[in-house]
């Protein structure tokens, strides 16, 4: 009976329930756009990096992280991947021994990260081939790939070979001469100018690591939460030899970035939210004054106040429920069609966002849980608003509403 | 008149049997050293959680010129280090290069032990950049040996703030060395065992060197040959021989 009451009602005044319903679609639409491409453009940033490079969680030896020395080194054993792999979300995990040395050739010499890569598995989560711009990927122990950087340092091309000097595990020398199979453009600057790729196996040989890695990287399945990953791989690791980390954790510099620019996205959000309070509150504030007369003949014959509250109440939650509900369905087919189909940063900025190793696609945000956090905040916006009739109802003297 | 020559007789002996503490270092570098040497060692390094066994051949003539190759591992076979004077020259065979090692990393370790290139080098400093001062007598491994400190002279450049050395007073043996830095704290022993016969010198045939601020870490240093006084070819210690030293 009240709902079918608070459902005619609002249509008696249609222009005003359009006017509130019209400002709670934008509100909803607008904010949700923004917002899932602004988290759209960080998931991909994170992907970007992460995915393909440092891996959403890692495990080390403890301590390794701080002080990133190849004695840090540990064995991964059948067991210890073994139950690494059996946690949920842990989509692979990809063994990987990195050390530091000098490259030379001819007079030059530079210092290079040294990365051993088990190559079968690191194809499983990522086309390594793609980035191959020269060559290909190594086939031996003795073929290296390197970044582009370090290729035009030394001004040297695919079957070149360059000498290695370092020092391997517990200060074992660690030389060899090797063959370039390949030239990889790691879409960063700073990683092409650094960084060196090997086999696993070739690289413990030559840091004298046999069977030992620095690190473990994680890939975690889409839609597994970071952080309740990252606890579940501690439950099953020994933590007084190993440290788990996430990247959040590795790379703080991305994670602050994100979290600032997030901030001021949460911003502008937050000021539209503002607006579309006022917006609300106008509408209701109008309604309250207009249905004073109304109001006071229901409560004279006899209906109680309580029940009246409750149908005005209804009454708001169902204007802005379509409201919400409307701005959720026009905006979502935008949000599919750009996050199958990216927004590409034009011209110089693209660049830009290039060299700064992200590419310059902007996918956009679909995961549910955006749209049903706005949702329930307009929602409870407009809950909130509906105080004032509340209060204006039980101040309400029907002899005095009646008389105007 | 007699008795003054009976006392300075008296002066002479005694500035014979108590022999100053300079000459007493010099002794026991001269005695391992002689005018030239030749060893086979095992080098065992020892990690907390690893360790690792080397064998190396060791040919040196006067303080000045050293040369060693590594015969074991496998992988590291072939490996050459030639110190003339204070440089430090190091052959590759997987590279086929000969490298000098600049002064940055002269205070690196040696082969990954305990060592640093700098020790190698520096092995002559004992005599010429301390001075010495007899601290008294104390028994080390069962031998009587002098206590020696030693300070560096102004000027000296080195990384130690004091030695204290124990040699043994009757076949002038370094039985024990303290490294001391600059605030006073031991930072590093040598302490030598097992004394052998070598050559018709009485040596100790072990030398094992411990950093004091990393528990569970040594290198023994283990001499299984030892000859002094051969004739050594000249080129041995020149860097065109490096890639043909066995």
């Amino acid at each position: 009976m009240i709902f079918k009451l608070a459902w005619r009602n609002i249509w008696r005044n249609k222009r005003r329930s359009v006017i509130t319903l019209i400002s709670v679609l934008i509100a909803v639409f607008l904010s949700i756009l923004t917002r899932s491409m602004q988290l759209g453009t960080y998931e991909h940033m994170i992907d970007n990096v992460v995915g393909s490079y440092t891996g959403y969680v890692q495990i080390h030896s403890k301590g390794y992280w701080n002080e990133r020395s190849i004695d840090n080194a540990f064995l991964a054993n059948d067991s210890l991947m073994h139950n690494v792999s059996n946690v949920k979300g842990v989509e692979t995990v990809l063994p990987r021994l990195e050390n530091y040395g000098l490259l030379s050739s001819g007079d030059l010499t530079k210092v290079v990260g040294i990365n051993g890569i088990d190559l079968k598995k690191e194809l499983e989560i990522q086309d390594i081939n793609s980035k191959i711009i020269e060559g290909t990927l190594f086939k031996n122990q003795n073929d290296i790939v390197i970044g582009k950087g370090v290729a035009s340092y030394f001004n040297v091309g695919v079957n070149d070979t360059l000498v290695f000097l370092g020092q391997g595990y517990h200060g074992m020398l660690a030389s060899g001469k090797f063959n370039i199979s390949g030239i990889i453009d790691l879409k960063s600057p700073v990683l092409n100018k650094s960084t060196v790729l090997q086999s696993l196996q070739g690289a413990q040989y030559l840091f004298s690591a046999p069977e030992l890695v620095t690190s473990l990287v994680i890939d975690k399945k889409e839609n597994t939460g970071l952080h309740e990953l990252q606890k579940a791989i501690e439950g099953v690791v020994d933590n007084n030899t190993f440290e788990v980390m996430n990247w959040e954790q590795m790379i703080p510099e991305l994670h602050q970035a994100i979290l600032a620019d997030s901030v001021g996205g949460m911003l502008m959000v937050a000021i539209l939210y503002m607006i579309l309070t006022f917006g609300i509150f106008g509408t209701v504030l109008m309604m309250t004054q207009e249905r004073k007369f109304e109001f006071g003949v229901l409560v004279s014959i006899g209906m109680k106040k309580a029940k009246l509250i409750f149908m005005v109440f209804i009454e708001t939650v169902f204007l802005s429920l379509i409201g919400v509900l409307s701005g959720v369905i026009l905006a979502y087919p935008i949000m599919l069609w750009k996050h199958y189909d990216p927004l590409v940063l034009p011209g110089t900025e693209g660049k830009m966002m290039e060299n700064f190793g992200f590419s310059p696609e902007m996918p956009f945000y679909i995961q549910p849980d955006l749209a049903v956090t706005h949702a329930l905040l307009i929602f409870a916006i407009a809950v909130i608003i509906t105080i004032y009739p509340i209060l204006v109802i039980k101040k309400l003297n029907p002899l005095e509403a009646m008389r105007g | 008149m007699k008795s003054i020559a009976f006392l300075a007789i008296l002066i002479v002996a005694n500035f014979c049997t108590a022999q100053s503490a300079e000459d007493i270092v010099k002794k026991a570098d001269q005695k391992y050293r002689g005018n030239s040497s030749y060893a086979e060692l095992t080098i065992d390094i020892v990690r907390p959680k690893w360790s690792k066994e080397m064998k190396m051949k060791f040919w040196s003539k006067g303080s000045k010129y050293s040369v060693s190759v590594v015969e074991t591992p496998a992988k590291e076979k072939g490996i050459v280090f030639l110190m003339r004077d204070k440089e430090v020259w190091n052959y590759l065979p997987t590279i086929d290069r000969t490298v000098k090692f600049p002064p940055s990393m002269m205070l690196q370790n040696w082969m990954g032990t305990d060592l640093t290139n700098d020790d190698l080098v520096k092995q002559s400093s004992l005599i010429t950049d301390y001075n010495k001062k007899l601290l008294g007598e104390e028994d080390k491994e069962g031998y009587t040996c002098w206590k020696i400190e030693l300070t560096p002279k102004e000027n000296a450049a080195v990384v130690w703030g004091k030695i204290i050395i124990w040699i043994d007073k009757a076949e002038y043996m370094q039985m024990q060395t303290d490294f001391y830095d600059e605030d006073g704290f031991l930072i590093n022993q040598m302490i030598a065992s097992d004394v052998k016969v070598f050559d018709n010198k009485k040596l100790p045939s072990k030398l094992k060197v411990v950093p004091i601020d990393k528990p569970g870490q040594y290198t023994m240093i283990i001499y299984d040959d030892w000859k002094f006084d051969l004739s050594i070819p000249e080129r041995y210690f020149t860097t065109n021989y490096m890639d043909r030293l066995k």
